[in-house]
């Protein structure tokens, strides 16, 4: 139903320039503050049904029939910023569990990237301990071959499939080395090795990563974003945040998925919030 | 952002105490340890790469690597040594757990209101540690401690202070649906 704000016409006096207007009140005010088109100046209206001039303020006199203005009406709430903020607070949970479970995270989400065809580029830089260059080099990485040569100890590898790959790198009189790198989809993966003089083999884990603690911050995102939906306040708080929940990733990037469906919502049903500027306020 | 009030401040300082206590403790535990006796504890996350060391160590200090253990690299050239041992976290881990505590101190003391405002400043806290981190990983540079320190304070802190709002928005919402349904 449309709401419906009755408002009464009536006629003042500016108590400045004596200029004689028209003004609309709503029914039952009993002061109003007016402002006189022909000097601007700023001046109380004292309804009243005895209508005299007082030191308060201007006398207004009812003028012609009442008559009814007719505002669109809120819309309606749903559930939708509801849905949205559990989604949030799942996120919430799963950005949490990544945060602890980090390594097992890398591992899922690269190989359903590499499911998908995604394909990386790596570049391996090989000189001794003292930057000179290793003749007679092998260069291999996993599920791919040999890598090209191209020049000043550089070695790199197109279309590398994304994850956790180990590079094995063998040469006469140098210990073997066997590297794990993270291969990414977008930038090359760059590492720098350096060779050791001697026989034997060093495996050295992938440990590029940092620390996992760093991945709380997202998951607070979501959960801010998951109380304004949830209140129904600040459309661009809740969006913003959803946006940047995205990056809580999550086993098989079910977190992303999940802040980009609430941020779907939130989006849809942002005449639901009350903020005052992509809400509705009457 | 205005006072608290002090009776509000309680519940505030129920989750800031633990937090100052932890960090606390993570200065403490390498001064409780013998002198030169941790000296390398680099692997990767979300393994216990130490485990040995660790279990060795006497309780509470074992809980406390044991946990840095998992959570945190532990690289020994990003940590930092105090008695001649290295911290249960590295420098960036340490900065952030400290800077969530100021943040909830912070929150002891003061009201934020969940706006877009204050999403604003939390986003611009985490701009530094992002490019940091980001280039880092990349390997477009190697960052130092110092920054390292500077990245993860700042963003702990806001981290703090968005937990503190968290808890008050929760907090209200449970009021005001308790008053209604009186």
């Amino acid at each position: 139903m449309p709401a419906v704000v009755n408002l009464i016409k009536g006629r003042t006096k500016c108590p400045k320039c004596r200029h004689e207007f028209v003004l609309d009140i709503s029914d039952g005010e009993k002061r109003h503050e007016a402002v006189c088109p022909n000097c601007n100046n700023k001046f109380s209206v004292i309804v009243s049904d005895s209508p005299t001039e007082t030191e308060e303020g201007s006398f207004w006199v009812e003028h012609g029939e009442p008559r009814k203005t007719i505002l669109s009406s809120r819309k309606q709430k749903t559930r939708k910023p509801k849905i949205a903020a559990v989604l949030l607070i799942c996120v919430f949970v799963i950005g949490l569990s990544t945060a602890v479970y980090f390594e097992i995270f890398i591992e899922s989400s690269t190989y359903v990237t590499s499911f998908l065809g995604v394909k990386g580029t790596v570049d391996i830089h090989v000189t001794d301990k003292s930057n000179n260059s290793v003749y007679n080099l092998t260069v291999e990485i996993e599920d791919f071959g040999n890598l090209k040569k191209t020049g000043n100890g550089s070695y790199v590898a197109n279309n590398v499939e994304v994850g956790i790959k180990e590079i094995k790198i063998h040469a006469p009189g140098y210990v073997n080395i066997t590297q794990e790198i993270l291969v990414t989809p977008f930038f090359t993966s760059y590492q720098d090795i350096k060779m050791e003089k001697g026989v034997g083999s060093e495996t050295n884990s992938f440990d590029l990563t940092g620390c996992t603690f760093i991945l709380i911050i997202f998951p607070i995102f979501a959960l801010l974003a998951a109380i304004a939906s949830f209140k129904r306040v600040h459309f661009d708080a809740a969006a913003i945040c959803s946006i940047i929940s995205i990056f809580a990733f999550g086993f098989f990037m079910v977190g992303s998925i999940l802040s980009i469906i609430a941020f779907v919502i939130i989006f849809k049903s942002k005449e639901e919030f009350d903020d005052g500027k992509k809400g509705k306020v009457f | 952002m205005e006072r608290r009030e002090r009776s509000s401040s309680i519940i505030m300082l129920v989750f800031f105490i633990p937090l100052i206590i932890w960090s606390i403790i993570q200065f403490i535990a390498p001064l409780a340890l013998p002198a030169n006796s941790v000296d390398d504890l680099s692997g990767v996350t979300g393994i216990s790469d130490n485990k040995e060391i660790i279990d060795s160590m006497p309780a509470p200090w074992n809980t406390v690597y044991s946990i840095g253990d998992s959570l945190c690299h532990e690289k020994a050239e990003r940590s930092f040594f105090i008695n001649g041992n290295q911290m249960p976290f590295c420098s960036r881990c340490t900065a952030i757990w400290l800077g969530l505590a100021i943040g909830l101190g912070f929150m002891v003391f003061y009201k934020i209101k969940l706006d877009e405002k204050f999403v604003f400043v939390l986003i611009a806290g985490i701009v530094p540690i992002g490019i940091d981190g980001v280039g880092q990983l990349f390997g477009l540079w190697e960052s130092t401690n110092l920054i390292r320190v500077i990245t993860g304070i700042i963003v702990g802190i806001v981290c703090g202070v968005a937990i503190g709002v968290i808890i008050d928005e929760i907090k209200e919402m449970i009021y005001s649906k308790k008053t209604q349904s009186n």
